[in-house]
């Protein structure tokens, strides 16, 4: 114990005479250099803060954002770009769902399954009255442009159309067959000038059809009825 | 009321950075005497000591980073020092000796202790002491003026100079023997 403490006690001995013996210190020039420098600093730093405190929210932003020595302003600027890609995003969505609510749901686009066997059940009249169908044809295509808004969309009104198809025929079929069949009632009641206008009538809205002839085939079908 | 400056170093350059001259005021005192004389010792001019002396405290003034919790403010102001008379070295193309190899092997033989009454008897004259450090390798009078006027511990030592700890350790080890010597030996002549 004794022989490891002496090297010890040495050393301190020596580093102690040394410390008490050294020579040389800094000349009271640069002493009074080094704390005026020191005390503009601090004097410097009291100012910036008493400004900071009486700053408005203008200079304390800036301050925040560059006076620090960070590269806070980095942070700032994307945190911006965060919320402006938010923002966006949110924006383009809004944009986007009216479109989707209004178009045609898959369900409907799919559903001309369904009415397939009416339309191929009333084939044969289709073809019978397709010529008065014409002008109908013409209004529906139109009322089916209106319908679609966006080419993208083209497709849906598309399917919807085959499937109102059936129904859409039901309906004009039954107007010139209805003044077909008041007009052989006219005849067979022997007014002539009432039928004869609505025969014109007939001619008129319905340029190709063969009228005598849908006369003949409804009269042979009307007993049955 | 100024606070009683007994805070330790981190606290008074907290409070120096928040604008209290009188904190960095008792930091100067309490380590201008060391660090000047471990400069001086260093490179044994004057001129030059002042220098980097000057230069070390006003990079601290300028400074607006806090000392790292992990670091010691003495260890960070003694490498700041170290590191800038290293620049000034470089800058003025002086070589630096590397005189380990020959001063370690020479030194590693069995030192005669000298008894008590040579060590009492240790040279007091400044010149001699600056003399005798004037003819220890560097790196060995690197580590003895951190030991002697930093008081840093050897572990500090080693961080501050990038050195293992064991070599820290035997270069003040040698340093200290070769002082012995000398200085009891001019005792002795004397």
């Amino acid at each position: 114990m004794k022989d490891q403490r002496e090297p010890l006690d040495h050393e301190q001995a020596l580093l102690a005479h040394f410390r008490a013996h050294g020579s040389g210190e800094p000349s009271a020039e640069l002493d009074a250099r080094i704390l005026a420098a020191a005390s503009a600093t601090a004097r410097e730093t009291q100012q910036a803060q008493i400004d900071s405190d009486n700053a408005g929210w203008a200079q304390r932003l800036h301050q925040w954002l560059f006076g620090s020595g960070r590269q806070r302003w980095s942070v700032a600027v994307a945190g911006l770009a965060c919320v402006g890609i938010g923002v966006s995003l949110t924006w383009r969505t809004l944009e986007q769902t009216p479109e989707a609510f209004d178009a045609v749901p898959p369900s409907v686009a799919m559903s001309p399954a369904a009415p397939a066997p009416i339309a191929a059940k009333r084939a044969p009249e289709q073809e019978a009255i397709a010529p008065m169908a014409a002008p109908q044809e013409r209004m529906r295509s139109q009322a089916m442009a209106r319908q679609a808004p966006s080419a993208d969309m083209a497709e849906a009104p598309m399917a919807s159309s085959a499937a109102l198809a059936p129904m859409a025929e039901l309906v004009i079929q039954s107007e010139p067959r209805e003044a077909l069949l008041r007009l052989l009632e006219l005849r067979k009641a022997g007014e002539q000038e009432e039928a004869q206008r609505l025969l014109e009538q007939l001619k008129a809205d319905y340029p190709h059809l063969d009228i005598e002839a849908e006369l003949a085939h409804l009269a042979t079908e009307s007993p049955s009825e | 009321m100024n606070a009683p400056l007994t805070d330790d170093d981190a606290a008074l350059l907290r409070r120096y950075r928040r604008g209290d001259a009188a904190a960095f005021n008792a930091l100067y005192q309490r380590h201008r005497l060391g660090l000047f004389r471990f400069l001086l010792g260093l490179c044994g001019d004057h001129a030059l000591a002042e220098e980097v002396f000057q230069e070390t405290w006003m990079s601290l003034v300028r400074s607006q980073s806090e000392q790292r919790e992990a670091v010691l403010f003495k260890t960070w102001l003694y490498q700041i020092a170290r590191n800038r008379l290293i620049d000034h070295w470089r800058k003025t193309g002086r070589h630096q000796a590397g005189h380990d190899e020959y001063d370690e092997g020479q030194h590693a033989q069995a030192d005669p202790q000298p008894g008590p009454e040579q060590q009492w008897g240790l040279s007091r004259d400044s010149e001699r002491l600056q003399a005798a450090l004037a003819d220890l390798p560097e790196d060995q009078r690197e580590v003895f003026l951190l030991r002697a006027h930093g008081d840093l511990e050897l572990n500090e030592i080693a961080e501050l100079t990038r050195t293992p700890a064991e070599t820290v350790k035997s270069r003040l080890r040698y340093a200290l023997q070769k002082l012995r010597r000398l200085l009891a030996t001019e005792e002795l002549s004397a």
